[in-house]
């Protein structure tokens, strides 16, 4: 059995004073045709693993231990002082083990046109002409299903789609038939749909070049439906390995064990927390929104003609993909871009369309809780300045209430005393959340909330505000691009496109009988831990 | 909950070490501006009187007059003492004006965009593209040259650097939506912009400032070396320089002292803001801040 | 990360030439606006100081004669008459004579700008070429000391004027070595200085930059791809990074080019260099204002022409910005 990469105990450390050991004595290997995935959190070294195989590791770190061959030909042994020069590094980059990055966009040099950097990548390895070389590129573009690849090679990556430029990725990580395609993060910044097509176009290209393939992410479920073997990695270290289905079926370790919970869940909503009898926390009648693009004769409709009604206590989730239009109907609710027709009434009372001309009464009864907890708080401000910002702003400013806010999310005095930069990402999301509730609002318009969150604390967090809703009858209007993160939460699902609305139903509908098909390709997206295997079967041991 | 929270422990305080270049800078700054504070306290200390029969004297001849005399017999000690005070704090004046302007300029443009960016990028756009060192040289020299008249064309025309960066950031920060987050709470424009914008912009107001001061020093002295600025008979290190170009051959000390003693104080002024600059980067990045 | 409150997103960027037409008439207009400031506020400042007569005739000369003389420069009509006189003179050429001189003011600018360019061109020129030259050759080697050094000597060149620097050559060279002249325009030894002035303060500021940004080009993820592909180090420096590095570089270097033209000025007096910095700065003691403001006017023209070139240059290669 011949291993197209092994690596042994492999140390790596930072570099400098106190050198401290990011990945620690990590052992794995991949067979020829195989696929192996390397599952881990952020932090946990799973990309530095592997980058170091091909000598690629950032400035700050080194290899401080271990073994490493490619195709059984030693690169790195620091027992025995070996360590592959830049020359032999080079000869197997791009031939023999390919790699394809998380980012497209700035993966690929933004003054080439792409097709150029595709010819480039070819000639690395074989020696041909310019138009030689193109002609390859083209080719290589249309095989993995860049349509008119003649005509778009000539142009930039900024006029690419995201998946089409992972595609371009692609086709120049196959250039070389290379014996192994290592994919970091390969789908986390695509749409949800396309994340599908491209894990679809690896398999299919995996099956006519025959590479083994080491998938580097933090999905499960992606992992479940694309490898043959898997290597959970958790500070640095491999937790638990083995066949894919097998440790899915019964996971030995603990932290396996966890991040399979903390998956999104497989069942809906068990016990709803609507409250009757309560004014509905927001009835959106007809909503239109439209804005003017200078260069454009007509407006552009982001949001065509949609109702919504959330009763208190109760989480409608609306689902869809970049621009259909459900960011600018949360805009509509807040009043920050005004809708151009339609009424909102929160919590009973009707509201003026846009938010200056709000009272601030009727902007106290929705409050939202933004995607990304970076830029969510002000850096210079402690956490608790931050939640009592909206009670300053209201005059009803104490310090008792404010740590009543922090406590309900979770949140103690040694907490309160720091700056958002010295918290996790889950952390400042709780802090987001207690901000939010300060002015006791009626709707919480929740935009993606647990989407740049590792998938363990997703599951806190989405507990954090189911506890929440019970306790103040919140009314929660849950933006989301992933059906499977709002399975657990959502009482009923909305399925915007273009604008529109595409289908409305129960929870359990959606997922048990979906009825538009846009849904249904969204729900297929989505990976499964039962999902089934993508492509085609590993190739037979030699 | 709290016990499932993972506890991310308050980093330890980075150990501040300075660069090598900040201690230089220091030093070299330092001593110039010892230099400055403590020779007008001598009771020696003369940068007018002059006594042509003590004209010329080199450096460490005469002990009434350590660093020598000019033609005029004036004592150089004296002169370039004086001359460092005028020059260090027209320079201070002048970048605080160019930094109020120019911040306020900036911040009002990114954060309300619109008509209003326009005229001010309209505006900066001119008045960069102007030839403002000719500019100023004949305006100083129609307005009949004086300190006040240079603190007044300086201050007011060297704001676009500030405004840029300011502009820059002011528009990024709005987008954040920590800027817009108080909107929604029923807080007003004047509460963000005071509350949030201002404080997140100011420390890159600082970081251009303290590279502006250099900057600043070395084109008030050309002003004064081509005979605007500060008049005589107050000393300038550019006029004294000028005065002194005639002595070259036989009494180099008179170009060179001035000379010695401005790139002490400005090399000193860039060591230092390059170690400010970079520590106060660190910090922004640290807070998560903007870069 | 896109949040709810983002703006939409605007259209692709286009690069077709009925796109790129408006870029090029706003670049002209604010050309033209720029120019007109400037001859708006030369003429202002030459009005500022009063009517020339005075100064130029003889103490003992009669109000008569003041009047007289005024009269026939053309300082009796109206402001604004005399204002757009000076517009008109500003398309067709004509600045007026010399006071002084009685010479075509803008053919005595225009006499002194070969001298002002030949500094600035190979200050420029020098300074350029040599600090790619040390840029690559720190990212090449990657040696601490070469750059720590570049950073040290860079330092102390930035912390003198121009003026002093030169002074500081001239005692080298002139005084204690007697090899290079020191003064005046008379033969390609007396170039060296007055260059080396320049070009090291060009030098120093392009090395500062460039390092700045190849090494932020070297942490680009599109650089990690093509290593990842197996690219040379040295073929991704000068086919990916250096390109990309040379955007902002090109951009300061419009900015900066122009601001020589208008720099060399004081280099030009200390060396008695005759070009237009020192013509300027004799016109403007002698109150000699067509020549202040043909002067002006020039430079101003000269920069907003470069400026414009350098930006649709870079528009031209870069097209991300083409939107904006």
């Amino acid at each position: 059995m011949s291993a197209v990469l092994r690596i042994e105990d492999l140390r790596i450390e930072t570099t400098g004073d106190a050198a401290r050991a990011l990945v620690d004595g990590v052992s794995l290997h991949v067979d020829r045709g195989e696929a192996l995935g390397v599952v881990g959190e952020s932090g946990s070294g799973k990309s530095l693993t592997v980058l170091a195989a091909l000598g690629l590791l950032p400035v700050g770190t080194r290899i401080a231990g271990g073994r490493i061959a490619i195709d059984e030909h030693v690169l790195v042994d620091v027992e025995a002082g070996v360590w592959a020069g830049e020359r032999e590094l080079r000869a197997l980059r791009g031939r023999t083990a390919a790699m394809v990055f998380q980012d497209p966009m700035s993966s690929l040099d933004p003054l080439r046109a792409v097709g150029s950097q595709v010819a480039a990548a070819v000639r690395v390895h074989a020696p041909m002409s310019r138009r030689a070389a193109r002609e390859r590129a083209v080719e290589l573009l249309t095989s993995v299903g860049v349509r008119d690849a003649a005509e778009r090679a000539g142009t930039r990556p900024h006029q690419w789609s995201g998946g089409m430029r992972q595609r371009a990725m692609i086709a120049m990580a196959i250039a070389h038939d290379p014996l192994l395609l290592i994919a970091d993060e390969p789908t986390t910044a695509l749409d949800v749909t396309v994340q599908a097509q491209v894990m679809d176009l690896l398999a299919e290209v995996r099956e006519r070049t025959g590479s083994a393939l080491v998938l580097i992410t933090h999905d499960l479920g992606l992992v479940a439906e694309n490898s043959d073997r898997l290597a959970v990695m958790h500070h640095g270290r491999v937790v638990e390995t083995g066949a894919t289905r097998a440790v899915l079926d019964a996971p030995a370790e603990d932290y396996t064990k966890r991040l399979m919970a903390a998956m999104p869940a497989e069942s809906e909503r068990t016990a709803p927390a609507v409250r009757a009898g309560e004014p509905d926390a927001l009835v959106a009648d007809r909503i239109v929104v439209e804005y003017r693009v200078p260069g454009r004769k007509a407006p552009v409709r982001a949001v065509d003609g949609v109702s919504l009604r959330i009763a208190a206590g109760e989480t409608v989730a609306v689902v869809g993909e970049s621009g259909c239009g459900k960011s600018s109907l949360a805009k509509a609710v807040l009043g920050v871009q005004p809708a151009t027709e339609g009424a909102v009434v929160l919590g009973g009372e009707p509201v003026r369309k846009e938010l200056a001309a709000r009272t601030a009464a009727e902007r106290e009864r929705a409050q939202i809780v933004f995607q990304d907890p970076y830029s969510a708080l002000d850096p210079r401000l402690t956490v608790h300045e931050l939640v009592a910002e909206p009670l300053r702003i209201r005059r009803a400013y104490s310090r008792a209430a404010v740590t009543k806010l922090l406590e309900d999310v979770g949140l103690d005095d040694g907490h309160a005393k720091r700056l958002p930069g010295q918290l996790s990402g889950g952390q400042r999301q709780r802090v987001g959340i207690a901000r939010a509730l300060a002015l006791r609002p009626k709707l919480l318009v929740l935009d993606e909330p647990v989407s740049a969150l590792d998938v363990s604390i997703q599951a806190q967090v989405l507990e954090l505000l189911d506890g929440l809703q019970r306790e103040h009858g919140l009314g929660y209007l849950f933006i989301s691009h992933d059906l499977g993160v709002v399975r657990s939460i959502a009482d009923r699902v909305v399925v915007m496109q273009q604008g529109r609305v595409v289908e409305e139903a129960p929870t359990a509908q959606i997922f048990r009988d979906p009825q538009h098909p846009f849904t249904r390709q969204l729900l297929d997206a989505v990976p499964r831990l039962d999902g089934p295997r993508r492509g085609s079967r590993p190739l037979p041991v030699s | 909950m709290t016990a499932q929270l993972a506890a991310v422990a308050a980093p330890t305080p980075r150990r501040w070490r300075p660069r090598p270049g900040a201690v230089v800078g220091a030093v070299m700054l330092g001593a110039v501006l010892l230099l400055t504070a403590v020779v007008p306290l001598l009771p020696a200390f003369d940068p007018m009187g002059q006594d042509l029969r003590a004209a010329l004297l080199p450096p460490f001849a005469d002990p009434a007059h350590p660093l020598g005399t000019d033609a005029l017999g004036r004592d150089l000690l004296s002169r370039i003492a004086l001359a460092s005070a005028v020059t260090l704090g027209m320079t201070l004046l002048i970048v605080i004006m160019n930094a109020v302007i120019g911040s306020t300029i900036g911040i009002l443009a990114g954060y309300f965009g619109g008509r209003l960016e326009a005229l001010i990028t309209l505006l900066s756009n001119v008045t960069l593209a102007m030839p403002v060192v000719l500019l100023l040289i004949a305006i100083c020299a129609v307005l009949r040259p004086s300190a006040g008249l240079t603190i007044l064309v300086l201050g007011c025309t060297w704001w676009v650097g500030y405004a840029r960066v300011t502009r820059n950031v002011a528009a990024s920060l709005r987008r954040q939506d920590f800027v817009v987050s108080p909107l929604t709470q029923g807080g007003d424009t004047f509460w963000v912009l005071t509350r949030h914008i201002v404080p997140n912009i100011w420390p890159h107001t600082l970081i251009i400032a303290a590279t502006d001061i250099a900057t600043i020093v070395l084109i008030t002295s050309s002003l004064e070396y081509l005979g605007l600025g500060v008049q005589p008979p107050v000393p300038s290190w550019g006029s004294m320089i000028f005065d002194g170009q005639r002595h070259l051959g036989g009494d180099p000390w008179l170009a060179l002292l001035p000379g010695i003693v401005m790139l002490l104080a400005v090399g000193g002024a860039q060591f230092l803001s390059q170690q400010f600059t970079a520590e106060t980067r660190g910090g922004l990045l640290r807070k998560g801040g903007m870069r | 990360m896109t949040s709810v409150l983002h703006r939409p997103e605007r259209g692709g960027p286009s690069h077709s030439v009925a796109d790129v037409l408006p870029f090029i008439a706003r670049r002209l207009a604010l050309a033209v606006a720029t120019v007109l400031a400037v001859v708006t506020i030369a003429f202002v400042l030459g009005r500022a100081t009063g009517e020339p007569g005075a100064l130029l005739l003889p103490d003992n000369a009669t109000q008569a004669e003041v009047d007289a003389l005024n009269a026939a420069l053309g300082f009796d009509r109206p402001i604004i008459v005399q204002y757009l006189d000076t517009l008109v003179g500003l398309v067709t050429g004509d600045f007026g004579d010399s006071y002084r001189l009685r010479e075509s003011a803008l053919g005595l600018v225009l006499e002194r700008v070969p001298a002002t360019l030949e500094l600035a061109f190979w200050a420029f020129a020098i300074g350029l070429v040599l600090a790619v030259a040390a840029a690559l050759a720190i990212q090449l080697t990657g040696s601490r000391v070469l750059r720590a050094v570049a950073g040290w000597a860079g330092a102390v060149r930035q912390s003198v004027p121009d003026f002093f620097f030169a002074l500081l050559l001239v005692l080298v060279f002139s005084v204690l070595l007697g090899a290079l002249p020191s003064l005046g325009r008379t033969s390609y030894a007396s170039l060296v200085l007055p260059v080396l002035t320049l070009a090291t303060g060009q030098f120093v500021m392009y090395l500062r930059l460039l390092d700045a940004s190849l090494s932020e080009q070297a942490g680009q993820d599109f650089v990690r791809t093509a290593i990842a592909q197996g690219q040379r180090r040295s073929t991704v420096l000068f086919t990916r990074m250096l390109p990309n590095a040379a955007l902002p570089v090109l951009g300061m270097a419009g900015l900066n080019l122009g601001g020589l033209l208008g720099g060399t000025v004081v280099v030009e007096v200390v060396f008695a260099w005759p070009g237009l910095g020192q013509l300027l700065t004799t016109a403007v003691s002698q109150r000699d204002f067509p020549i202040v403001q043909a002067g002006l006017v020039f430079v101003a023209l000269a920069f907003v022409i470069v400026n414009t070139a350098v930006d649709v240059l870079v528009r031209r290669i870069d097209t991300r910005t083409a939107a904006a």
